[in-house]
């Protein structure tokens, strides 16, 4: 093969990788680069399996934990917004904090102030957790507050209810969605749609129980139950809504933003596997729009990381997820054309310009192993003129 | 898939012979310098897998009329960088021929007559008990290290990624550079004993730790960081030392033979290990977990373990090389450069 094809034959290679990914991000690229801002909102979940599809459009929690004292602590939230100040002992009574605070107002953290007054810092985190947190994360909150043997207020028994209201077994997903008063509607101009429907999960984990315990090698949930639509039904695995699903299972969000002063919501075009509780693109969190202004239903969304706060690592992980879930394959497919480039353009540098050249023993050069050895000379003083041994020390 | 499985670990093994052509042409003396370098642009790759690759497993991305799921986008990475070897390979390198043909097999025919080459050479005895321990003391969580991550620790691809990422920066920038500097004239043994007794130590802290300390027996991010950074770091010594002082005990001649040997002992002794690590880990579950579930934390009772015997092979190689009983033949079989002009040179000459 002649010199100058088998030289170009990488970095050719290399364009082509670069000009595939290229193509393959066109629509996002173009709209991440001249489509109009906006802040946008993830409103819902859409559950692909196979033919069908749930659509998450509102989810209802309902938490009731039990101190090692007695007391109880209750606490309802709507699409993890605490919809009324109930997150109190249950000594207190509602209209304690009604006198207090008049008009109670839906606060974007989940711990209004008049009951984070009342809740230690780290009954705050663990209900918090709970909320939106799957099973394993509840086992582990009763797990870290049962090594609080000696503390009365520590969390016994965690009863949580989750209902999640939408549409089910939809056969056909579309890509942009109509909207009532900031909720997803799946049937045209107002008309009912027949795929309407309603999940509900109802859990107990409880510690208080040794010899239940024991029985459960530990495993704190005692009471589950799970029915969609009415009906009862036993999932893959014994979880909330969003966790419940197999591997197989693809989530896409559901995003929302205004245009034109006129409100849109769209599927997103990335999605998941294995579980909806994405670090990057929350549900019922903030996102980033980019639309078209001529047609605004033509959006890409993108993750907004939020602040970096008290905790840098979870602040880079966000902010990885977020980047990469969106420009990942992408970014993946463009490094590969740049390994590619990379390579040819150094093998063509030792073709410009040639290593010392070892005579082979039939053209009276050394013998082989002597020839490795030479071969070997050169490289060491390259090594040594890149300082290289240098920068290592060794 | 069990097929392709079995064909991929076919090839993978047969590229094993990769180590031995590399310290074929490294003479004894740089070798700790390419391993350290190795390990460098090693650490490189680990970044960027850190950062884009591993979160995105469970990734989705539908464009362009096509759905594309992170798994597949990963295996296509994997791909493209084979492809990219090939190609290298096909176009840029050519094997010299060998000046004389190698020397017909003496040990007959079949199965028995290769495992007989290979086993009855006692030159190569010390390497392969060498390798033995190590394989031992290598033992890992392997794919368990995942699944303890994110089914039962709770945490996502990406935090495994940050936690690559963290980690790999301070190999990249701060630590392979230090242990290059701080072991350019640290005997090899030595080396890769400091590694081994200071990685055991950095386990059984971790698990004490985890299992003892943490109130939900969980690691935060931050903490699984500083200790694999604890363990990475004194690891990077043994990482370092272990192929360069494999090869100081093979005879120059031999290589191919040894690579063969050592192929079949670390893949049988592998084999085994982790079996007993997927038994351990079920039998150990079913004591203390409901069933379907499995603490793979519980690995690393089993590893120190195997640790535990590992060490003891180390100890015994180490005091038949202080007494002389295993020698480093492949230093002094390697000829240094000035041999080949002719020039007067220490056949013995050997630098750490």
């Amino acid at each position: 093969m002649p010199s100058f094809l088998r030289l170009s034959i990488l970095p050719l290679l290399g364009c082509l990788f670069l000009l595939g990914s290229s193509i393959w991000s066109k629509r996002e690229i173009n709209l991440r680069f001249s489509g109009k801002p906006a802040e946008g909102q993830i409103i819902g979940m859409v559950l692909q399996r196979g033919q069908t599809a749930d659509i998450l459009s509102a989810i209802d929690t309902s938490l009731v934990l039990t101190l090692a004292n007695g007391e109880r602590i209750n606490a309802d939230y709507a699409n993890y917004e605490l919809i009324k100040p109930s997150l109190l002992p249950a000594t207190k009574t509602a209209d304690d904090v009604s006198a207090s605070q008049p008009t109670p107002a839906i606060e974007p953290d989940p711990v209004t102030p008049a009951s984070a007054d009342s809740l230690s810092a780290a009954l705050r985190k663990t209900v918090d957790q709970v909320v939106r947190g799957n099973a394993e994360i509840v086992r582990w909150a009763l797990l870290r507050e049962s090594r609080k043997a000696s503390d009365p207020t520590r969390v016994v028994r965690i009863e949580k209810t989750e209902t999640m209201h939408g549409y089910l077994d939809v056969p056909q997903v579309p890509e942009v969605f109509d909207l009532k008063d900031g909720k997803l509607l799946l049937g045209k101009d107002g008309v009912a749609s027949p795929y309407t429907g309603k999940v509900r999960i109802h859990t107990v984990f409880d510690v208080t129980n040794a010899e239940v315990l024991k029985a459960q090698k530990g495993d704190s949930l005692i009471e589950y139950s799970y029915t969609r639509n009415g009906e009862t039904i036993t999932p893959g695995k014994k979880d909330f809504f969003l966790s419940a699903e197999p591997y197989s299972t693809q989530f896409r969000p559901v995003f929302a933003f205004e245009a034109n002063d006129h409100a849109v919501a769209r599927l997103s075009h990335i999605g998941r596997h294995g579980g909806g509780a994405t670090l990057a693109l929350r549900l019922y969190g903030a996102c980033r729009v980019y639309y078209d202004p001529n047609h605004p239903e033509e959006a890409v969304v993108t993750a907004i990381p939020g602040p970096i706060g008290d905790d840098p690592l979870g602040w880079f992980s966000r902010a990885c997820e977020g980047l990469f879930g969106q420009w990942g394959s992408t970014a993946l497919i463009a490094i590969a054309g740049l390994l590619f480039i990379v390579t040819g353009l150094f093998f063509i540098s030792l073709s410009l310009f040639p290593p010392q050249k070892i005579p082979r023993p039939e053209e009276g050069g050394a013998s082989a192993q002597q020839a490795v050895t030479l071969k070997y000379s050169y490289v060491r003083k390259r090594w040594s003129a890149l300082s290289l041994t240098r920068w290592f020390g060794v | 898939m069990g097929v392709l499985i079995v064909l991929w670990l076919i090839f993978w093994d047969v590229g094993a012979t990769y180590d031995t052509l590399m310290m074929e042409i490294i003479p004894p003396e740089q070798r700790v310098a390419s391993s350290a370098i190795g390990a460098w642009f090693f650490q490189g790759i680990v970044l960027l897998s850190g950062v884009v690759i591993s979160g995105r497993f469970d990734d989705v991305v539908n464009a362009v009329g096509f759905t594309l799921s992170g798994e597949t986008l990963i295996y296509w990475w994997g791909a493209t960088c084979l492809f990219l070897c090939v190609i290298v390979l096909l176009l840029f390198v050519r094997e010299r021929k060998p000046e004389a043909p190698a020397e017909p097999v003496t040990s007959g025919g079949g199965f028995t007559g290769a495992m007989t080459e290979l086993f009855a050479q006692k030159s190569l005895w010390p390497v392969y008990l060498l390798v033995f321990g190590t394989v031992f003391l290598g033992t890992g969580l392997g794919n368990f290290d995942a699944l303890l991550i994110f089914d039962q620790w709770g945490y996502s691809k990406q935090d495994m990624g940050t936690n690559m990422f963290v980690g790999g920066m301070m190999n990249l920038f701060i630590i392979i550079p230090l242990i290059g500097f701080f072991t350019s004239k640290m005997d090899r043994l030595k080396m890769f004993s400091i590694g081994i007794v200071g990685s055991i130590i950095a386990k059984i802290a971790y698990y004490i730790f985890v299992q003892f300390f943490l109130p939900d027996q969980r690691p935060s991010i931050a903490q699984m960081i500083i200790f694999g950074q604890l363990q990475s770091a004194i690891g990077q010594f043994s990482g370092i030392a272990i192929m360069p002082l494999l090869f100081d005990y093979i005879p120059r001649d031999k290589m191919g033979t040894a690579q063969a040997g050592f192929n079949v002992v670390r893949n049988v002794t592998r084999l085994i290990t982790l079996n007993g690590l997927g038994l351990w880990v079920t039998l150990y579950s079913s004591w203390f977990l409901p069933v379907g579930k499995y603490d793979y934390f519980s690995g690393y009772i089993f590893i120190i373990f195997m640790d535990f015997i590992g060490l003891g092979i180390l100890i015994y190689f180490a005091l038949k090389v202080r007494s002389g009983a295993i020698k480093p033949l492949g230093r002094t079989g390697f000829h240094p450069v000035e041999d080949a002009n002719g020039a007067e040179a220490s056949p013995t000459r050997t630098t750490p």
